[in-house]
C-alpha cells in the first residue's frame, strides 16, 4: 500500500509567554485509505496533531509528508488547493461563516473549487445528515448538533481523499451520533478514502482498524 | 458586593489592552483636533493683527480736533487699548498729499513707519522725511544732515535740515501719499490716535464711537484696507467662517473615528461580556458597568487630548515668538464653550454606539450573546446567495456582506467621502490662495516713459523715439522688450456673448439692460502692442515657432485677464477667426481679425480687474491708437556696471520713472511666514485626521471580518482570493464615496472659493476636477498603503491561530 502521510519527528511549540510543546517528537506513517481514531486525553495535542497533518499548523521541527511531498515547503496557494480538493475538515468548533445559510456553507468549497456542484451529492448528504429542512437558516439559528451536521456536509462536498473530524459527535446524542459515524465510514468505505477522526468515545474509536494513541504531545 | 463586582468586571473587560488603547485614543483624537484647531485659527486671528499691526502702526483711528471730554470718554472706552497724540496737519502738494507729524516725541509703533537712515527729529528745524518723496523728487539730495526746501503749502516754502528717512508701508501699489515727522516744541494736540484691542469689528465700532465724540473719526486707512474691510468678507469673517467650516467637518470626521474605533472595542469585548452574563453577573451592572467604563477611558483620553493641544500650542507660540506673549491674547478670545460643546457631542456619539450593545446586554440571553455574531449579525432567514452552479464566489460574498452590514459599510463609505473631501478642499485651499497669478514677474525692471506730468511738452516724442533707437541707452548685453499699451471700446452684440461673460457683465446695470434688449454693447479691452521680435517670442512660449502676424490682425489672449487672481478658467469669448469691431477715435471703427488665440503673453498688462487682451503689431497698433511710441520697456536683468549707470541715469530723469519689479513682487510676500505656519499645521492636521477617518474605516472592516476570513482559509480559500475579496469590498467602498464625494467637494469647494473671492466667486466658480482627481490619487495611495499593511499583518494570523484566538 501507499504511504499517504508520513511524519517525520515532528515538534509543534506554542510560542506565547510560555512555550508549550503540544507535540514532541512525533513520527507517524498512515497508509492510503486506512481509518484511523486518535485518543488521548484532553490537551494532549489531538486537535494539533490533526491540523499538522491537514496543512493548518506550521510544524516547529520536522517534516509532514503528503503522498510523497512536504506540504509545508508547498507555495501557500497550491497547500490551499490541496485543502480544498484533497481534504475535508470536520472542526470542534465548526467554524461555519455566519453570515451565510446552511445550503451556502455546504456548497461553498464546491462553488470555489469546481464553480458547480453535484447535485445529486449534495441532496443526498444534507438527506442523510437530516439538515435538509434547515437550508435557509444562519448558523447562529442552529443548535450546535446542527451545526456539526452542516460542517460535515461542507467536509463531504468535495469527496475529499482524506477526511479529517475532530470529535464528529462531540455534540451528539448516541443515536445522531451512530448517524455520523455511519455516514462517515460509509463515504470511507464506498469510495475508498482516507479518515483520521478524534474521540474520546472508546466504543467510537473501536469502528476504526487503527488507534493512535497519545499522551503530552507523544504518540504511545 | 456591587463595588466588587464591578471591579470584578473591570478586570475581565480591561484584560485587553489593545481594547483599551483604541477607546483613549478615540478620547485623545476627540480633545484634541477640535481644540486645536480653534487655538490654530485663533492663534492666526492673533498673529495677523499684530502683523497688520506692526506693518501699518497701531491705530485704528485718528480724531480730528478732539475736545477734552472726548479724550476722557476715549480713555474709558474698554475696547481702546493706546491713545497717542501729535500735532497732524494734512497739506496738498503737486496731487501729492504730504502728512505732517509734529511733535517732541513720536510713537512709530502707533503711526507706523521705520526709519530706515538716521534717526527721527529731536531738534528744532530737523524733519525726518519719506523715502517716497525722494523717489518722486530725484532732484533732492538724499543725505542726512543735509538742508532740504519742502512745499508746506503750494506757494510757501521751508527750508529743515534732514535728520532721517523714513519708510512708510502702506496698501496701494503706487503711493503718492508722502509723510514728515517735525520736531515741534510746545505743538498742539489736535489729533489722538487710538488702538483697539479687538479689530474685528472695527465698523460698527467705528460708528459707535464717533456718535459719542465732538472730533471727527478718521480710519487709519491702510490698516483697515489690509484687515480686509470695504470688500464683502473681512479678514475676521473669512477666518471665523473657514474655522467653522473646518471645526464642522472634523466634528463631524472624528465622530467617525469614533464610531470605527468604539465598534472594533465593542467588537473585541463582546465575548468578554458574554461570558461574564454567563458566569451569573446581573445584567443591568453589566451593562452599566459596562458602558461607565467606556464613557470613563473617552474622557480620560479627551482630558489628555485636551492638555496635548494646549501643550502643542503653548509650544508653537514659544517657539515661533520667542516668548509666551500672543498667548494671552488668543485666550481672550479663546472659547471654552465651543470646547464643552465638542466634549458633549463625543459623549453623546458614545452613548449612541452603545445603545445597541446595552439593549443586546439586556434582552439578549446569555446562550445567544455568547455565540458572537450575534452581537452583530441579524437573526433571520438568509436566501441563497449561491446556486448549484456559481462562479466569483468571493464576489458573491464580499456583496453579500455589504448588502447585509449595510450601516457599517454606509459608514465606511462616509469615512472614504469624508477623507476625500478634506483633502480635496486642503489642495484646493492651498492652490487658490498660493497659486501664482500670471505676471510681470521674470522682469527685473520696468520703465514708464510716460509717467511724467510732462510729456506732451515738445521735443518729448522725439527724445524717446531717440531713446529708443539706442536701446535706451543700454548695450547689447541688455534685452529690453518695449510694450505699447492702450485701452479700447469693443463692440459686442449680445448674442456673441457667453454664459460665464455674461454674468460677469451684468453686474453692471447698464449692461444689464443693454443685454436683456438684446443691443449691442461696449466692453473694455486692452490693445497691446509687440514689436517683430517680442511676437516671435510670444509665438515660440505658445508653441507656434515661426508664424507671423499680419498687420490688420490681432492675437487673443485665451482668457480674461487680471492680475489680482487666477482667471485661466475663465475663457475669452472669441475664437480664431472672428472679426471684432474696436473703436477708432470719435468717428471711425476698425475691424480686426482675431488671428489665433494664445495661452500665455511674454508681458502682460498692469491690470486688476477683468479685461480682454489683445495683441497687435506696431503697425496696426499705431492705425488703431495714433500712438508711436511704446509707453512700458521691461528689463530682464542687469548684470555689468555700465549697464547700471545708463539705469540709474534714466532713474535721475525726472520725466521717466523706474520700478524695480523684482523688490515690488518681493515685498508683497514677505512676511507671511508665521501665518502659514498656523495655516500648515491646521492642513496636515486635517490630512491627518483624513487618514485616520480612513485607516478606521478599512481597518474595522477588516477586523470585524477577520474571523470569517480565517475560517474561508481553512476550507481552502487562497489567501490571494481572500485578498482579492478584501480588496473588492474596499473598491467598490471607494467608488462609492468617490462618487459621493463629487457632491460634497463640489460644495466645499465652492465655499472656499467664495470665502476668497466673494463677487467674482459666483460667475467664475468651476468645479477643480483636476484638484479632485489629484487628491483622489493621494487617497488612493493611502488607501493601498493602508490596506496592504492591513493585509500583511492579518495574511500572518490568518491560519488556525487566528481561530484559537478568537
Ligand atoms: N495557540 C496556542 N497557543 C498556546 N498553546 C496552545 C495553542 N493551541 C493549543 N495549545 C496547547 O497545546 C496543547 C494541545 O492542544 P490541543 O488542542 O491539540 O489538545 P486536544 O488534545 O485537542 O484537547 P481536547 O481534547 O480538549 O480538544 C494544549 O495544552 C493547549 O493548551
Ligand atoms: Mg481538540
Amino acid at each position: 500500500m501507499n504511504k499517504i502521510f508520513e511524519l517525520k519527528n515532528v515538534s509543534v511549540v506554542y510560542k506565547s509567554g510560555e512555550n508549550v510543546a503540544a507535540l514532541k517528537d512525533v513520527s507517524l506513517n498512515i497508509e492510503e485509505k486506512e481509518q484511523i481514531a486518535i485518543l488521548g486525553p484532553s490537551g494532549a495535542g489531538k486537535s494539533t496533531l490533526l491540523n499538522v497533518l491537514s496543512g493548518l499548523e506550521c510544524v516547529t521541527e520536522g517534516e509532514v509528508l503528503y503522498s510523497g511531498t512536504s506540504l509545508y515547503k508547498l507555495k501557500e496557494r497550491e497547500l490551499s488547493d490541496i485543502r480544498l480538493k484533497k481534504f475535508g475538515f470536520v472542526f470542534q468548533a465548526f467554524h461555519l461563516i455566519p453570515n451565510l445559510n446552511v445550503q451556502d456553507n455546504i456548497l461553498l468549497p464546491a462553488l470555489t473549487a469546481y464553480g458547480k456542484a453535484e447535485k445529486e451529492w449534495f441532496s443526498y448528504l444534507v438527506e442523510k445528515l437530516q439538515i435538509d429542512h434547515r437550508m435557509n437558516h444562519t448558523p447562529g439559528q442552529l443548535s450546535g448538533g446542527e451545526c456539526q451536521r452542516v460542517a460535515i456536509a461542507r467536509a463531504l462536498i468535495n469527496k475529499p481523499e482524506v477526511l479529517f473530524a475532530d470529535e464528529p459527535s462531540g455534540n451528539l446524542d448516541t443515536q445522531n451520533g451512530q448517524a455520523v459515524f455511519d455516514l462517515l465510514f460509509d463515504y470511507a468505505n464506498e469510495n475508498g478514502k482516507t479518515l483520521i477522526y478524534v474521540t474520546h468515545d472508546l466504543e467510537k474509536a473501536d469502528l476504526a482498524k487503527r488507534k493512535i494513541s497519545i499522551k503530552d504531545g507523544a504518540i504511545c | 458586593m456591587l463595588i466588587q463586582n464591578i471591579a470584578k468586571i473591570w478586570k475581565v473587560f480591561n484584560s485587553s489592552r489593545k481594547g483599551i488603547v483604541c477607546i483613549v485614543l478615540a478620547g485623545v483624537i476627540f480633545g484634541m483636533i477640535p481644540n486645536i484647531t480653534q487655538l490654530l485659527f485663533l492663534s492666526n486671528e492673533v498673529e495677523f493683527v499684530r502683523e497688520s499691526k506692526e506693518k501699518y502702526g497701531k491705530y485704528g483711528f485718528r480724531v480730528a480736533e478732539p475736545s477734552e471730554k472726548d479724550v476722557s470718554i476715549l480713555k474709558k472706552e474698554s475696547n481702546v487699548d493706546e491713545i497717542y497724540a501729535d500735532e497732524f496737519q494734512l497739506t496738498e502738494y503737486k496731487n501729492h498729499y504730504c502728512n505732517w507729524h509734529m511733535s517732541e516725541k513720536f510713537d512709530l509703533n502707533m503711526l507706523g513707519g521705520t526709519v530706515v537712515e538716521g534717526s527721527l527729529p529731536t531738534k528744532e528745524g530737523e524733519i525726518c522725511v519719506d523715502e517716497n518723496y525722494f523717489n518722486k523728487y530725484p532732484k533732492q539730495k538724499k543725505k542726512i544732515g543735509s538742508k532740504i526746501l519742502i512745499p508746506i503749502t503750494k506757494k510757501e516754502e521751508k527750508e529743515y535740515t534732514v535728520s532721517g528717512i523714513i519708510r512708510e508701508k502702506t496698501v496701494f501699489t503706487d503711493n503718492d501719499e508722502f509723510i514728515f515727522f517735525v520736531y515741534k516744541k510746545n505743538y498742539q494736540k489736535n489729533s489722538v490716535y487710538i488702538s483697539l484691542r479687538d479689530y474685528s469689528e472695527m465698523n460698527d465700532y467705528g460708528d459707535k464711537i464717533e456718535k459719542k465724540l465732538q472730533g471727527k473719526m478718521y480710519v487709519h486707512l491702510d490698516l483697515y484696507l489690509s484687515m480686509g474691510y470695504g470688500s464683502k468678507y473681512n479678514f475676521f469673517d473669512q477666518n471665523n467662517m473657514l474655522y467653522k467650516g473646518l471645526y464642522g467637518i472634523l466634528l463631524i470626521t472624528v465622530c467617525m473615528v469614533l464610531y470605527h474605533l468604539a465598534k472594533i472595542c465593542m467588537y473585541d469585548s463582546s465575548e468578554s461580556i458574554s461570558i461574564l452574563r454567563i458566569i451569573g453577573i446581573n445584567k443591568n451592572i453589566l451593562a452599566i458597568s459596562f458602558v461607565v467604563r467606556f464613557l470613563a477611558l473617552i474622557l480620560l483620553g479627551i482630558f489628555v487630548g485636551v492638555c496635548a493641544s494646549f501643550a502643542i500650542f503653548v509650544v508653537m507660540q514659544y517657539s515661533l515668538y520667542d516668548s509666551f506673549a500672543y498667548i494671552g491674547k488668543v485666550f481672550e478670545i479663546y472659547s471654552v464653550e465651543k470646547l464643552l460643546k465638542s466634549v458633549l457631542l463625543c459623549l453623546l456619539m458614545c452613548v449612541i454606539v452603545l445603545l445597541p450593545l446595552v439593549w443586546k446586554i439586556k434582552f439578549q440571553s446569555a446562550n445567544e450573546l455568547l455565540r458572537k455574531e450575534n452581537l452583530f449579525f441579524k437573526k433571520r432567514k438568509r436566501t441563497n446567495v449561491f446556486s448549484l452552479k456559481s462562479r466569483f464566489v468571493g464576489l458573491k460574498i464580499a456583496i453579500h456582506e455589504m448588502k447585509n452590514e449595510i450601516i457599517m459599510s454606509l459608514s465606511g463609505v462616509l469615512g472614504i467621502v469624508l477623507g476625500i473631501v478634506i483633502i480635496t478642499g486642503v489642495f484646493y485651499y492651498v492652490k487658490i490662495n498660493y497659486d501664482k497669478v500670471e505676471d510681470n514677474r521674470n522682469y527685473e525692471t520696468v520703465i514708464k516713459l510716460f509717467d511724467s506730468a510732462d510729456f506732451w511738452e515738445d521735443g518729448y516724442d522725439a527724445k524717446i523715439e531717440k531713446l529708443r533707437k539706442n536701446n535706451y541707452g543700454f548695450t547689447k548685453r541688455v534685452k529690453t522688450h518695449s510694450l505699447f499699451y492702450n485701452s479700447v471700446q469693443l463692440k459686442l452684440q449680445s448674442k456673441q456673448v457667453p454664459e460665464q461673460y455674461r454674468k460677469y457683465l451684468e453686474q453692471d446695470s447698464t449692461n444689464r439692460q443693454m443685454l436683456s434688449f438684446g443691443g449691442g454693447i461696449e466692453v473694455q479691452a486692452v490693445l497691446l502692442g509687440y514689436e517683430d521680435k517680442e511676437l516671435n517670442e510670444l509665438f515660440t512660449i505658445n508653441g507656434l515657432e515661426g508664424k507671423t502676424l499680419k498687420d490688420g490682425e490681432v492675437v487673443m489672449l485665451d482668457h480674461i485677464y487680471s492680475n489680482s487672481m487666477n482667471t485661466k478658467d475663465f475663457a475669452s469669448p472669441f475664437q480664431s477667426n472672428d472679426t471684432v469691431k474696436i473703436e477708432k477715435d470719435e468717428n471711425g471703427e476698425e475691424e480686426l481679425k482675431i488671428d489665433c488665440k494664445i495661452k500665455k503673453l511674454t508681458i502682460y498688462p498692469d491690470h486688476d480687474n477683468f479685461i480682454m487682451v489683445f495683441v497687435a503689431n506696431e503697425r496696426t497698433f499705431e492705425n488703431i491708437t495714433e500712438e508711436k511710441l511704446p509707453r512700458y520697456v521691461f528689463i530682464d536683468s542687469i548684470n555689468n556696471d555700465a549697464d547700471m549707470e545708463v539705469l540709474q541715469k534714466l532713474e535721475n530723469d525726472p520725466d521717466i520713472s523706474v520700478v524695480n519689479l523684482k523688490e515690488k513682487f518681493d515685498k508683497m510676500e514677505e512676511d507671511k511666514t508665521v501665518l502659514n505656519v498656523f495655516m500648515i499645521t491646521a492642513f496636515l492636521l486635517c490630512m491627518a485626521i483624513a487618514i485616520t477617518v480612513m485607516y478606521s474605516g478599512y481597518y474595522m472592516k477588516i477586523h470585524i471580518r477577520r474571523k470569517e476570513y480565517a475560517m474561508l482559509h481553512t476550507i481552502g480559500f487562497r489567501k490571494s482570493k481572500i485578498f482579492r475579496m478584501v480588496y473588492l469590498e474596499i473598491g467598490g467602498a471607494y467608488l462609492l464615496g468617490c462618487l459621493i464625494s463629487i457632491i460634497a467637494a463640489n460644495v466645499i469647494t465652492k465655499y472656499l472659493y467664495l470665502l476668497k473671492y466673494p463677487e467674482e466667486g459666483n460667475y467664475l466658480y468651476h468645479f477643480p476636477m483636476e484638484v479632485f482627481t489629484i487628491a483622489n490619487m493621494f487617497s488612493i495611495m493611502v488607501t493601498v498603503f493602508v490596506v496592504c499593511a492591513i493585509l500583511k499583518k492579518a495574511s500572518k494570523v490568518l491560519t488556525i491561530k487566528m481561530l484559537h484566538e478568537l
